[in-house]
């Protein structure tokens, strides 16, 4: 009955339909925004729920939507979508505190992950200081080779450039990174990179020699 | 004189003198008989002398004549019977006739000397008038000459005459300046100086004067004047004065300043300007040949002024210009004139050189003139070479950007489709669970969704396609070596430099090719280049380029050299975009030429020579029209 409210913003129709369809399916209750301008005139006005926000838009990009949210004082729990490429304005998301990114295409499972997030962020916004806590706390402990990692997924780095770059199998890289956000209580890339972020880490400041001596 | 002259006139041609001599010899006659009772027979013949001597005056020498006969015969009857036969009578007779042949006499000179002096009058009346008429003319031209002043001054300079001229030109009229001295004419310096009495004893001594000087107007403004100025004498030698004239120049001499100036200003930009100059006439002879010309050839102009300008030319074209002109003259087709075109010089020391030949053609005062400009051909080759290996450079690069903002913008739209074919895709799943005409109609509506939106990707997918096989349009039939001699002359700049020897076997029956010439000499540059940089620390550098006919339609081409050759894990990768071994490469260089290749429908592989170097060779296609199956 009372049905979580996501609120879409992106300026392309079919993307538009196709996530309400899906999101609508799949129980939540969906509003549509078709730029950041017509979410930010009513916003005030909507129920609590999480925005889900494209992040590269004309007029208006997702970032600058998502600072004016903030600026109007809804605090309403933020998810990114980003396409091909741009990872830059997806950090600059997370970095600004929003709960997630999703790389277009997605899959329902990523989604619906990253929404409970969002949600736990927006109905118990407690537990999830304590998730983000536990995580920082996470970082400070790692050792010097999955802190160099980290903060280098933090600058976009793909699965298929870790193994390029430590000279392993995809397969191995992969279990190399999910091995890295377990020991951050993290059980996705999201979850690990928002960790990165809150413990400040980023690879600008972490002057470790990761890329100069790479694990072998 | 003349009344009598105007009576003896109306006399003569009538009868009257005739009558004038029968009636004074009548009178005569009858005096003589009225006397005869006084002197008897006395001096029968006395009396018509002065009778004779009257008709002479008054009829002329003729009737003169007959009344002396007439009184010859009066005079025997007055001397009496038989006198014509006595010997007193016959004296006085003889006497009488000689008085009378004495009269005429004198009256014939009398007559000759009358009409000699009309005549000189007649002459002279006729001569007064033409001087009149010739004085009038003269006095009108002088007047009417208004852009020359003309006017007489007495030997002190003070002025006498004044012509419409010499108003217009210095201002003043004839009141105001007659009687006035010339002296006003001079500038101040001048006049104070004395300039007017020195000019004046000037043309005294010379017989003329002329010079072109600075005149005062009378509204005190100056001009360039030419002036002569002439003593004028009277005939016994006296100094009647002076003849000056003026004309006002300043005009005229500016002109021909300006010419003069434009004249020099042309010469100095022909003497600066870099490109030789050479100007020939119809026949092909030299009428100029600038100081550039004389540099570039080695010769002096006056070597080859009058000569024809084919010894600045080899054969062929030294034997053949003269017929290269009467074509032109003949035909009015152009060959080069307005064009330009890149030949072969010829130098005085007889070695040749590349230069660019632009042709003008002036036609001034019905002669035929060509100017040929000269470029040097031979550092600008170098140059060019430079500057067209960074144009290539930079269309490469900003190639490769476009490519990659292409991708990248590409990649993003194709995402849209996919996110949404995804979002459904999942919707789907949920859906296909529940039962119901509800959902089946949700799913119905899915379902065309997620095919427009497939088509939409397919439809991005296609314009990449497009995008990398783009320049097909441009594909036209080209002579392979020629393509290859092009290319090479671009990426072998700096070859000799490196110790690089370059050797290029072309099989004449590998050509043509149908291709974009500009992008497979891209490839070309770019093979060659990756040659030279491979073999920078070999003992032995050199480039090999063969063509060679191929399976097929197709022709094959190689790029060989011999450095280190490639490593087997390298070559699996070698034409993948990224993966470069050089520290500054891109990564993309092979990867253009494969797409390049491919786009024409060839292969592009690397292989080993039997010396370990590296070989690309690649196929190109021959043009359908020569295709024989």
């Amino acid at each position: 009955m009372n049905k979580r409210s996501v609120y879409v913003v992106d300026d392309e129709e079919p993307i538009r339909r196709a996530l309400k369809i899906m999101l609508a399916v799949s129980g939540y209750s969906v509003s549509v925004f078709e730029s950041g301008a017509s979410l930010l005139n009513v916003a005030h006005s909507l129920v609590p729920g999480t925005v889900l926000l494209d992040v590269r838009m004309p007029d208006m990009d997702g970032v600058e939507v998502q600072a004016r949210l903030a600026a109007g004082g809804i605090d309403f729990p933020v998810v990114v979508m980003t396409g091909h490429g741009d990872f830059s304005l997806s950090v600059s998301a997370l970095q600004q505190g929003a709960v997630a990114f999703l790389e277009k295409p997605f899959s329902k499972d990523a989604l619906v992950r990253a929404l409970d997030t969002a949600f736990l962020k927006l109905e118990a916004p407690d537990e999830y200081a304590g998730r983000v806590a536990a995580a920082t706390q996470a970082v400070a402990t790692l050792g010097p080779e999955d802190r160099a990692l980290l903060a280098n997924l933090a600058e976009g780095w793909s699965s298929e450039k870790v193994a390029e770059e430590l000279q392993i199998s995809l397969a191995a890289a992969e279990m190399r990174c999910r091995r890295l956000y377990a020991e951050l209580g993290a059980d996705n890339l999201n979850d690990a990179l928002r960790a990165a972020y809150a413990a400040g880490l980023t690879r600008g400041s972490y002057e470790g020699d990761y890329l100069k001596t790479p694990l072998r | 004189m003349e009344h009598a002259e105007r009576r003896s006139s109306r006399l003569s041609g009538t009868f009257a003198p005739w009558l004038v001599a029968i009636l004074v010899v009548g009178i005569a006659v009858l005096a003589r008989a009225l006397a005869t009772p006084l002197v008897g027979q006395q001096s029968p013949f006395l009396i018509f002398v002065p009778a004779v001597l009257l008709v002479m005056v008054l009829g002329g020498r003729y009737p003169a004549l007959f009344a002396g006969i007439i009184s010859l015969v009066a005079g025997f009857a007055f001397a009496g019977e038989r006198s014509w036969a006595s010997p007193g009578g016959i004296v006085q007779a003889l006497l009488f006739v000689l008085v009378c042949w004495g009269i005429g006499a004198i009256g014939a000179r009398l007559a000759g000397q009358q009409a000699q002096a009309d005549n000189h009058k007649r002459a002279a009346q006729v001569e007064a008038a033409r001087a009149t008429a010739a004085g009038e003319e003269l006095q009108l031209l002088l007047e009417g000459a208004s852009s020359y002043a003309i006017f007489m001054v007495n030997p002190d300079g003070v002025v006498t005459t004044w012509n419409a001229g010499a108003e217009r030109i210095l201002g003043w009229n004839a009141d105001e300046i007659i009687g006035q001295s010339c002296s006003r004419f001079y500038p101040g310096d001048e006049a104070a100086g004395g300039k007017l009495s020195a000019d004046l004893e000037l043309a005294l001594t010379t017989g003329r004067l002329r010079e072109e000087t600075w005149k005062i107007r009378k509204d005190g403004s100056e001009f360039l004047a030419d002036v002569t100025i002439t003593p004028l004498r009277h005939a016994n030698g006296d100094l009647r004065g002076c003849g000056t004239v003026i004309h006002d120049v300043t005009d005229r001499r500016a002109a021909e300043r300006n010419l003069e100036r434009r004249e020099r200003h042309l010469e100095s930009i022909l003497a600066t300007v870099p490109d030789a100059m050479v100007v020939i006439d119809e026949q092909g002879v030299m009428i100029s040949f600038s100081a550039a010309a004389e540099r570039l050839f080695g010769y002096e102009e006056a070597d080859v002024i009058g000569r024809n300008v084919s010894m600045l030319m080899p054969n062929p074209d030294r034997d053949a210009h003269d017929g290269y002109l009467r074509r032109y003259l003949d035909t009015g087709v152009p060959r080069i004139i307005g064009t330009g075109r890149i030949v072969t010089g010829r130098r005085a020391d007889g070695s040749t050189f590349p230069m660019k030949l632009s042709v003008g053609e002036a036609l001034t005062d019905e002669q035929r003139l060509f100017t040929g400009f000269v470029q040097d051909l031979t550092e600008r080759n170098e140059f060019e070479a430079k500057l067209e290996e960074m144009k290539s450079e930079l269309i490469h690069v900003s190639r490769l950007s476009a490519m990659g903002t292409m991708a990248s913008t590409l990649a993003h739209e194709l995402n849209q489709p996919l996110t949404a074919i995804a979002s459904y895709g999942e919707a789907a799943a949920t859906v296909i669970e529940q039962p119901g005409e509800e959902s089946r109609d949700l799913l119905r509506e899915i379902v065309t969704d997620m095919k427009a939106q497939s088509l939409r990707a397919g439809a991005i997918v296609r314009r990449l396609r497009d995008f990398v096989s783009r320049g097909k349009t441009a594909k036209s039939v080209e002579d392979l070596p020629r393509i290859i001699t092009e290319a090479a002359a671009l990426a072998l700049v700096g070859s000799r430099e490196k110790g690089i020897s370059a050797q290029f076997t072309v099989d004449p029956k590998a050509t043509p090719v149908l291709v974009d010439r500009v992008q497979i000499q891209q490839v070309l540059i770019n093979l060659m280049r990756n040659a030279m940089e491979a073999m920078e620390h070999s003992p032995e550098r050199k480039l090999t380029v063969t063509t060679a006919p191929g399976d097929g339609d197709s022709v094959l081409v190689s790029v060989a050299d011999t450095g280190p050759g490639i490593a087997p894990e390298v070559r699996e990768r070698l034409f993948e975009a990224f993966a470069s071994t050089k520290s500054d490469g891109m990564g993309l260089g092979l990867s253009i030429c494969r797409t390049i290749i491919e786009a024409h429908g060839g292969r592009i592989k690397a292989g080993s020579t039997e010396a370990g170097g590296t070989s690309f060779q690649f196929t190109l296609m021959r043009p359908p029209a020569e295709t024989t199956r």
